[in-house]
């Protein structure tokens, strides 16, 4: 296949899902919903079922990957202007963002270091709640509570993360629900909190003085406030891939997986694990504490049902079925269970059985998620393989 | 008590390994010089492998002392007496099996690489370059070995057939640079002329490699008389015999350890 074929193959490729999702979130009728999940899993099916499918789009990627990238962004930052008449899809797609950069964190302890944590959702939380209290009761303005919000969660990972070190499997996780149990009962009881009311009225952020909250009239066009949200919230995330990238493919991530495939060869070749595990925990938390802080400025109010149980089980649900140790697959993961239940708003008290169905699912069929990691590929020599 | 003898590279003096009630090492005094091959053989559940676990800081030892390089190394973590430069293989091949061949060369040399925790993070494009050159090394290493393996560098390690797996895990162990490799049963489930394939490939790496103290545990007794320069015996714990191979093939106690009394 020459090279100027396989790039227009997957420009077409990238533009058909592109438009598919539009058309997906554009439809209203559930019956047609329906119809067009049905016709994505069976074409996901059939090029799951042919090896050669599968290898033929993955070495399209590999040789185009740079240009992809950036049609994959310039899609991106059309996306918004194709819902510009339906504000609330604008809203769900923001949530999506908001919940992958809490899913990616939680990749660093899941995916790579196989620690499977259940407060990922708490730690968002922890994050949400840093930033509304110094925004609302002091008066600080949204980018010192986004640094607060991401530090004091990556604190609070530490601190989960210190008994962690001693436990394993099981009874890691057993650990990490009490610790998102503690932190859900702590915000509902405590005072200053704001108790069971939780915080009302958190401002949108501004920038140079320009509210992100109102819209904007460009040469008689009307932008709504939204728009400019989604791409806050875009450009962070954006940074959250790229550093989860780098991390992945440096020593850190290579000596994450070494501890998630075996702890004792690691510890015979010289790798002390607290640091790196504390490590995981730090910077996934970090990652919750910015979707905690994005998502509280966004929604404008938070309460203690942040915090519950099952924000944690839909973030490690997302993990889980995109794929654990693959970037990609964790931000389709996350898209895919904010889209799919909003979609089917009319049975939202189904919604955890849903989850529970799709977790259930994936681990019957394919545990290893939709996108399973892949061996890491240095590029020795360019060309061959 | 005062050992100046340089060229005794690990000695256990005297160890003792209890586990509750049961002695798995009782009162072993071992040695082995800088660039030997210790052969360690005896029956099943002899001690042998405990002898690894404890030298490696995996068990803590209940008595004696080990000195590496005239330093003691009882009470350290497995991690670093792997920084001094003990370095050993798993009876049951312990690859990191998630993971392709190359990541696994490219940890075993995980100990190499200068630079804080956090440099390491952030000067990216540096640490990538590193990394190129550590997997180029690794690739070169693995060739002298295998020149299969080395071209399909991407393969999971579970895919990989017993032979392979342990080519690979003793290739790792190299790439980290030992000044002591401990080779637990490296001929394990494999059949005549994939042991002296291997045998040769260890053979091979001993002669480009300079000073590198090996202790061998093997059941295969052509092994342990082509590649050990000395042979220590141990049985139900204890040390019965030591010496060349061909004494300790006349030896009156060994041939009873194996065979039972006449």
């Amino acid at each position: 296949m020459n090279k100027k074929k396989s790039f227009m193959l997957a420009i077409v490729f990238e533009l058909v899902i592109f438009f598919s999702i539009i058309l997906f979130m554009k439809v209203e009728s559930i019956l047609f919903s329906i119809i067009i999940i049905l016709i994505f899993t069976a074409v996901i099916i059939l090029i799951l079922r042919r090896a050669e499918t599968i290898n033929k789009i993955k070495t399209i990627y590999e040789i185009h990957n740079k240009e992809m990238l950036w049609f994959l962004l310039i899609l991106i930052l059309v996306l918004p202007f194709f819902f510009k008449s339906n504000i609330y899809i604008i809203h769900i797609i923001t949530l999506a963002l908001i919940y992958s950069i809490a899913a990616l964190g939680l990749n660093f302890q899941t995916g790579s270091t196989g620690m499977v944590n259940f407060a990922q959702g708490a730690l968002m939380g922890i994050g949400a709640y840093a930033s509304a209290l110094l925004v609302v009761n002091i008066g600080m303005n949204f980018w010192i509570g986004l640094a607060a919000g991401i530090i004091i969660a990556g604190f609070f990972g530490f601190i989960l993360g210190i008994p962690t070190l001693k436990t394993k499997e099981y009874h890691l996780s057993l650990v990490t629900i009490a610790f998102a149990y503690v932190s859900y009962f702590l915000i509902l009881n405590m005072q200053w909190t704001g108790g069971p009311d939780g915080i009302a009225g958190i401002p949108k952020p501004s920038i140079f003085g320009f509210s992100l909250a109102k819209s904007l009239t460009v040469l008689g066009f009307t932008i709504p406030g939204q728009i400019f949200y989604f791409y806050l919230v875009a450009i962070i995330l954006i940074i959250a891939i790229i550093f989860a990238w780098r991390i992945h493919n440096s020593w850190l991530g290579l000596t994450w997986n070494a501890i998630r495939d075996d702890e004792i060869a690691s510890r015979c070749y010289g790798i002390y694990l607290t640091p790196y595990k504390l490590l995981a925990f730090i910077l996934g938390s970090m990652y919750a504490g910015a979707a905690g802080v994005l998502y509280a400025h966004f929604v404008g109010f938070i309460s203690p049902d942040l915090l519950a149980f099952s924000g944690s089980l839909l973030l490690l649900s997302m993990v889980i079925l995109g794929g654990m140790d693959n970037i990609l697959g964790v931000l389709i993961g996350a898209i895919l269970l904010i889209i799919i239940p909003e979609k089917f708003r009319a049975f939202h008290d189904f919604r955890l059985m849903f989850y529970g169905l799709i977790l259930l699912l994936m681990l019957l069929f394919r545990p290893q998620g939709l996108f399973p990691k892949r061996a890491r590929n240095y590029n020795l020599n360019k060309g061959v393989e | 008590m005062m050992n100046n003898k340089p060229e005794k590279l690990l000695e256990a003096n005297d160890i003792v390994m209890k586990f509750g009630g049961l002695k798995a090492l009782n009162r072993v005094t071992l040695h082995v010089n800088e660039d030997e091959v210790l052969g360690l053989i005896g029956p099943n559940g002899s001690g042998k492998t405990t002898f690894f676990n404890v030298t490696t800081g995996i068990y803590r030892l209940t008595e004696g002392d080990i000195l590496f390089a005239n330093r003691s190394i009882v009470g350290k973590k497995p991690q670093e007496i792997a920084h001094m430069g003990i370095i050993r293989t798993f009876q049951t091949s312990r690859l990191w099996f998630d993971l392709s061949v190359l990541d696994n060369l490219l940890l075993g040399m995980y100990m190499r690489p200068k630079g804080s925790f956090f440099s390491r993070l952030f000067q990216f494009e540096k640490n990538r370059k590193e990394i190129k050159n550590h997997a180029i090394e690794a690739l070169e290493i693995l060739s002298v070995f295998n020149k299969e393996l080395a071209d399909n560098p991407y393969r999971i390690a579970r895919e990989l057939a017993l032979v392979d797996r342990r080519r690979i895990e003793i290739c790792r162990a190299l790439l980290a640079k030992p000044k002591l490799l401990l080779l637990d049963e490296p001929s394990a489930g494999m059949d005549p002329s994939e042991t002296s394939e291997l045998m040769e490939d260890i053979k091979k790496l001993r002669a480009k490699k300079e000073k590198l103290g090996i202790i061998i545990i093997e059941h295969d007794m052509t092994v342990i008389s082509s590649i050990a320069d000395r042979v220590a015996v141990l049985n139900f714990g204890e040390k019965i015999a030591q010496g060349s191979f061909e004494e300790i093939r006349k030896n009156k106690l060994v041939r009873e350890a194996y065979l039972g009394r006449e």
